[in-house]
């Protein structure tokens, strides 16, 4: 069993979106997969999953007031463990015993941190055995990720490398090698800037990308990510024009 | 050399790649031309490898007369947008076609109005290659955390 941080340091990377997919792109596989909403003071993946109005959270299990079993949740075929919309105290210093009681039950593990360097992300990075950077192509992403990947060393946390996500190929981007030579870590994805990705959040389309479009070429991105942590290739039916119309037709 | 009376595209091919052989023996690129035809103003647009030739064809020709360098008549925008754009000529070079435009105006009833539009090297292609290359160069480890302000 592993579980994997998928951190940061800077806002609005695509934390959240990684984390989803790639628990997705992981359950695809075949893996046992929970995804926890670790960013417990912005629950956006919670809200990602459409798991806002549920009875009880993570905040729930870390105060003692209720078993970690009983706020896993299932939300498109995948289980999850939602944080509270509401503000909220809660006790962080039990995070990763309460992780560590479900390590049995899954494969993978996958915690979306918060930004910032604060005591939550640092919780989420304690709760987990390995760590995946998350970078948009600026300077500033990558200083803070070469800080997120210090503070996970200093915890022992295995750092599995960085992805490089809302490129645009513009010359004044930061370059994957850049990134790689500076954080001295291997390149796991680059991924496009993609409006398919982006609408995620919109008020009206709130689903995963890999649950709207999983056959996208977005969704071959977080495939090929669940591929490099996994170990595992996908084997996908190509079907031909004829299947393919048979399907629309009757819909099956 | 240059082909008589109306210019057809094989005719093309063939007359001007003797001349080039022989008169522009070094020159890799894109050449552009313009004449006056039956028809009117033509462009005619030769894609040359160090004096061989190696396509040929002419705007505003119909599809069956296209036998010359069809393959590359896709590209025919690309290369009249480099044309146009991108004038490089040498002295040499410059000599080379005034000599091809003497050759038309001794004999204007072959071609009325030979013109060289230019050419597009390859060179200045390989230049620009190299050019992108250097500011793609990855940075030292040390100087990327440097100028991210890390001490180490």
């Amino acid at each position: 069993m592993t579980t994997i941080t998928i951190t940061s340091g800077k806002g609005g990377t695509g934390k959240t979106t990684m984390a989803a997919n790639l628990a997705l792109s992981l359950k695809k596989l075949g893996k046992r997969v929970l995804v926890v909403d670790g960013d417990l003071n912005m629950a956006n993946l919670t809200l990602l999953f459409d798991l806002q109005n549920s009875p009880i959270t993570l905040e729930d299990a870390l105060n003692g007031e209720a078993k970690i079993r009983d706020v896993i949740y299932s939300s498109y075929d995948i289980d999850v463990v939602p944080a509270t919309i509401e503000l909220r105290e809660y006790d962080l210093s039990t995070l990763r015993e309460q992780i560590s009681k479900l390590r049995e039950m899954y494969d993978f593990i996958v915690i979306d941190s918060a930004a910032g360097a604060d005591e939550t992300t640092l919780a989420a990075i304690k709760a987990s055995d390995d760590v995946i950077l998350v970078l948009e192509p600026t300077k500033a992403s990558l200083a803070d990720a070469i800080k997120m990947k210090r503070i996970s060393e200093r915890d022992g946390k295995r750092v599995l490398g960085f992805v490089m996500n809302k490129i645009r190929d513009r010359k004044y981007e930061l370059g994957e090698k850049d990134a790689s030579i500076a954080l001295d870590l291997p390149l796991l994805v680059s991924i496009p800037f993609s409006e398919n990705i982006a609408e995620t959040f919109s008020f009206r389309q709130r689903a995963p990308l890999l649950v709207r479009m999983p056959r996208s070429r977005e969704a071959s991105y977080f495939k090929k990510l669940a591929e490099k942590i996994s170990g595992e290739k996908f084997e996908e039916k190509k079907e031909n024009f004829l299947q393919r119309f048979l399907k629309r037709l009757f819909k099956f | 050399m240059l082909p008589e009376g109306k210019l057809e595209m094989e005719e093309v091919g063939i007359g001007l790649k003797k001349f080039l052989e022989k008169a522009l023996p070094g020159l890799t690129g894109y050449v552009a031309f313009s004449y006056m035809s039956r028809e009117g103003a033509k462009d005619l647009i030769l894609i040359s490898d160090k004096g061989v030739i190696k396509a040929a064809f002419l705007e505003n020709l119909g599809k069956k007369q296209r036998t010359f360098g069809e393959r590359v008549f896709k590209k025919t925008k690309d290369i009249k947008k480099g044309v146009a754009q991108k004038v490089s000529l040498s002295r040499e070079k410059v000599g080379l076609f005034l000599a091809l435009h003497e050759e038309a105006k001794t004999k204007p009833r072959k071609l009325k109005d030979l013109e060289v539009l230019g050419i597009f090297e390859e060179e200045k292609k390989e230049i620009k290659k190299e050019k992108k290359t250097e500011e793609k160069k990855p940075l030292e480890r040390r100087d990327i955390l440097r100028m991210l302000g890390f001490k180490d």
